[in-house]
C-alpha cells in the first residue's frame, strides 16, 4: 500500500503539488488524470521516489520510502518514466537490466535472473523480438520492451508514466490490455494517462488532479457520474456500456 | 528509417564474430604494433642484431642502448597514453551521453595540460606531483563541462562548443605559463601537440600506476555504464546511485586523461576515434567496449608514432601531429553524420 500524506513538491521554488493526501490500495489499477501541468507526473515521481517531496511523507507498506535501501526499494517498485533513451541494445538486454537490483557486485546474472527475464519476455509478448535491436523497433514494441524490464524487476508495484504516448489507437488498446493482464497477475499499477476514455475503461480507481490538488478520487463510474471530469477538463462526457467518449460542449 | 536499417545491419555484420575473438584479435594487433614501434625509427632495430648482442653478452651495444633507453620507454608511453585516452573517451561519452565528447573535444586535455605546466613551473623536480596536478586539472574541467550539460540541458553540439571555449581559455593559460617560465621541462612545443620524444622511464612510472589502476577500475564499471545508458531516471528506478556513480566515472576519466597528458602532452583525437572504432566492431556493450577501445587506442597511437618516426627520418614528427591530421577529418565526419541522424536520436 502506498500512502501520501500532505505531500508538497515540484522542481522550482513554487511547488507543483500543494498538499496531497492519497492512499493507493494494493492490487488495483490507479490512474492519475488531469489537465496539462496539474502535477500528475510530479506526483508519480514523488511516489516512486524519483523526486524528493519538499514537504509531507510518502509511505510504502507503512514505512517512509526514504528509509528503504536503493536496491531494496527497486525490488518493490518499478517505474517506466516518460522520457526513455533508445540505446543500441537488444530487447532481452533491456529486460535483463530489470534484474539490476538483484545482482551482486560481480554483476553476473544467475539462473534465476535468466528465468525471470524469459518469463517477463513471454508475459509481455516480446519473446520473439528478444534478439532485436531496440532502435529498429516500432514505438509500441519499444514500449513493451521497457514494460518487460519492469516485469523482470519482479516488483509488487509498477508505475507507468504515459505508457500510450505516440502509439496508434490499436496499439494503445493492446498496451492497456497488457497492463490489465499484469494487474490480474497480482501487480499494483499506478499510471498517468492522457486519454480520459482509456482512464475510465481500464482503471479501478481514478485520481483526478487539478492545479496541484486532488479534485476527486474514486471508481470510474462514480467519478464520471459526479461530473467532475466535465468540470475539470471542460468537456461533455458520454457513456456507452463500458466505453466512454468525450466531446466539446 | 532506411539510414537506421543500414547502420543496424552493418553493425550486426561486424558483430557476427564472437566478441572474445575480436578482443583476442585486438590484442594481436597491439602485439604487432608493439613490435613495429620497437623496431622503427631513424635507425631500424633488428631483432637479429639484438639477439646477437645478447649472445655475446654485449648489453652495452649501441643497439641495446637505443632499445632500452629510447624505444622501450617510448613504446610503453604510447601504449599507456593510447589506452588511457581511449578509455577516458569511452567513459566521457557514456557519462555525457554524447558521442562527440572526448578528452580533447571538451577541453579535459587542456585542463590537464594547464595544471601539468603549473605544477612543473612552480614545483620543479617534484615528478610525482605532475600526474596528480594533471588529474585535478582534468577533473575540474570535466566537472565544469558536466555541470554545464546538466544545468542547461545543452545539446551535443553546444557542449562541444562550450568545450572549445574552455579549451581556448586553458590554452591561453598554457601559453602564458610557457612564456613566463620558458625553462619548464615539459613546456616545450612538443607538449602542445603531444608526443613521446622526451619520455623517460622516471617520468612514465608514476603515471603508469595511475593508468593501470584506472583501466582496471574502468573495465569493472562496464555493466553499470550499460544500465546508465538507459537514462538517468530508469537507472535510478533500478536502484542505482546515479550521482555517485557518475562522479566515479568522471573521476576515473580524469585520472586516465590526466595521467596520459602528464607525460604525453595534449594528444588529440585518439580519445574520440578509438571509442567509435571499437563500437563499430564490438557494439555498445561497455563490458566489451572499454577493453576494445583501450586496445585499439594503444595500437593506433603506437602505429601513428612509428609512422611519425619513419616518415621524414632522420627527422621525426610528433605523434600528436599525425593524429590530428587523421582525427580532424574524422571529427568533421562525425559532425556531418550527427546532423543527418539527429531525427533518430
Amino acid at each position: 500500500m502506498i500512502e501520501l500524506r500532505q505531500v508538497t513538491g515540484g522542481y522550482g521554488p513554487v511547488p507543483v503539488l500543494k498538499g496531497i493526501d492519497l492512499t493507493i490500495p494494493r492490487g488495483s489499477i490507479t490512474t492519475l488524470a488531469g489537465p496539462n501541468g496539474c502535477g500528475k507526473t510530479t506526483l508519480l515521481k514523488i511516489a516512486a521516489r524519483l523526486l524528493k517531496p519538499s514537504g509531507g511523507q510518502v509511505l510504502l507498506d507503512g514505512k517512509p520510502v526514504a528509509d528503504y535501501g536503493r536496491k531494496e526499494f527497486a525490488r518493490m517498485v518499478a517505474v517506466m518514466p516518460q522520457a526513455r533513451n533508445v540505446p543500441a541494445i537488444t530487447v532481452e538486454g533491456v529486460a535483463m537490466h530489470g534484474r539490476f537490483p538483484y545482482l551482486g557486485l560481480s554483476r553476473k546474472p544467475g539462473a534465476e535472473d535468466h528465468e525471470k527475464v524469459q518469463e517477463a519476455l513471454e508475459a509481455v509478448g516480446v519473446w520473439d523480438l528478444r534478439g532485436r535491436d531496440l532502435r529498429g523497433l516500432s514505438g509500441g514494441e519499444r514500449q513493451k520492451a521497457y514494460i518487460a524490464m519492469a516485469v523482470a524487476q519482479d516488483t509488487d508495484v509498477i508505475f507507468l508514466d504515459e505508457p500510450t504516448t505516440y502509439l496508434d489507437m490499436g496499439k494503445q488498446f493492446e498496451l492497456l490490455e497488457l497492463v490489465q493482464k499484469l494487474n490480474q497477475s497480482g501487480k499494483t499499477i499506478v499510471m498517468v494517462l492522457h486519454d480520459l476514455a482509456h482512464s475510465l475503461r481500464f482503471s479501478q480507481r481514478i485520481v483526478v488532479m487539478e492545479r496541484g490538488r486532488i479534485a476527486a478520487a474514486g471508481q470510474p463510474e462514480e467519478i464520471f457520474d459526479a461530473g467532475i471530469l466535465e468540470r475539470v477538463f471542460d468537456v461533455r462526457g458520454h457513456r456507452d456500456g463500458e466505453n466512454y467518449y468525450f466531446t466539446h460542449w | 528509417m532506411p539510414t537506421l536499417r543500414k547502420s543496424f545491419t552493418r553493425n550486426s555484420k561486424h558483430r557476427s564474430m564472437r566478441p572474445e575473438w575480436l578482443l583476442a584479435l585486438f590484442c594481436a594487433l597491439l602485439a604487432v604494433s608493439f613490435v613495429v614501434s620497437l623496431a622503427s625509427g631513424a635507425r631500424l632495430l633488428s631483432p637479429v642484431q639484438l639477439w646477437q648482442d645478447v649472445m655475446q653478452g654485449n648489453l652495452e651495444s649501441a643497439t641495446w642502448r637505443i632499445f632500452f633507453y629510447v624505444r622501450l620507454p617510448r613504446t610503453l608511453a604510447g601504449i599507456l597514453a593510447g589506452s588511457a585516452l581511449a578509455a577516458a573517451g569511452t567513459l566521457i561519452q557514456a557519462v555525457l551521453n554524447n558521442s562527440l565528447a572526448s578528452p580533447n573535444t571538451i577541453g579535459v586535455n587542456s585542463g590537464a595540460g594547464f595544471f601539468t605546466l603549473l605544477a612543473a613551473s612552480f614545483f620543479p623536480g617534484q615528478a610525482f606531483l605532475v600526474p596528480l596536478a594533471a588529474f585535478f586539472g582534468a577533473l575540474a574541467t570535466t566537472l565544469l563541462i558536466y555541470l554545464v550539460a546538466a544545468k542547461t540541458g545543452a545539446s551535443r553540439i553546444t557542449l562541444v562548443l562550450a568545450g572549445i571555449a574552455v579549451s581556448g581559455i586553458l590554452s591561453a593559460g598554457i601559453d602564458a605559463v610557457t612564456l613566463l617560465f620558458p625553462d619548464t621541462a615539459v613546456g616545450s612545443a612538443g607538449f602542445m601537440v603531444g608526443g613521446f620524444s622526451g619520455v623517460t622511464v622516471s617520468a612514465l612510472q608514476p603515471a603508469a600506476w595511475y593508468i593501470l589502476a584506472g583501466l582496471v577500475a574502468a573495465c569493472l564499471c562496464g555493466y553499470d555504464l550499460n544500465v546508465l545508458s538507459l537514462g538517468e531516471e530508469t537507472a535510478r528506478s533500478l536502484g542505482m546511485n546515479v550521482p555517485l556513480l557518475r562522479f566515479v566515472f568522471i573521476v576515473l576519466a580524469s585520472l586516465l586523461a590526466g595521467a596520459a597528458v602528464s607525460f604525453a602532452g595534449l594528444l588529440g583525437f585518439v580519445g574520440l576515434m578509438a571509442p567509435h572504432a571499437a563500437r563499430r566492431f564490438v557494439g555498445p556493450d561497455h563490458r566489451l567496449l572499454l577493453p576494445a577501445a583501450a586496445l585499439l587506442g594503444a595500437s593506433f597511437v603506437l602505429l601513428c608514432d612509428s609512422l611519425g618516426r619513419v616518415l621524414f627520418a632522420p627527422f621525426e614528427l610528433p605523434v600528436g601531429i599525425i593524429m590530428s591530421f587523421l582525427g580532424g577529418p574524422f571529427f568533421i565526419f562525425l559532425l556531418l553524420r550527427q546532423k543527418r541522424s539527429r531525427l533518430y536520436d
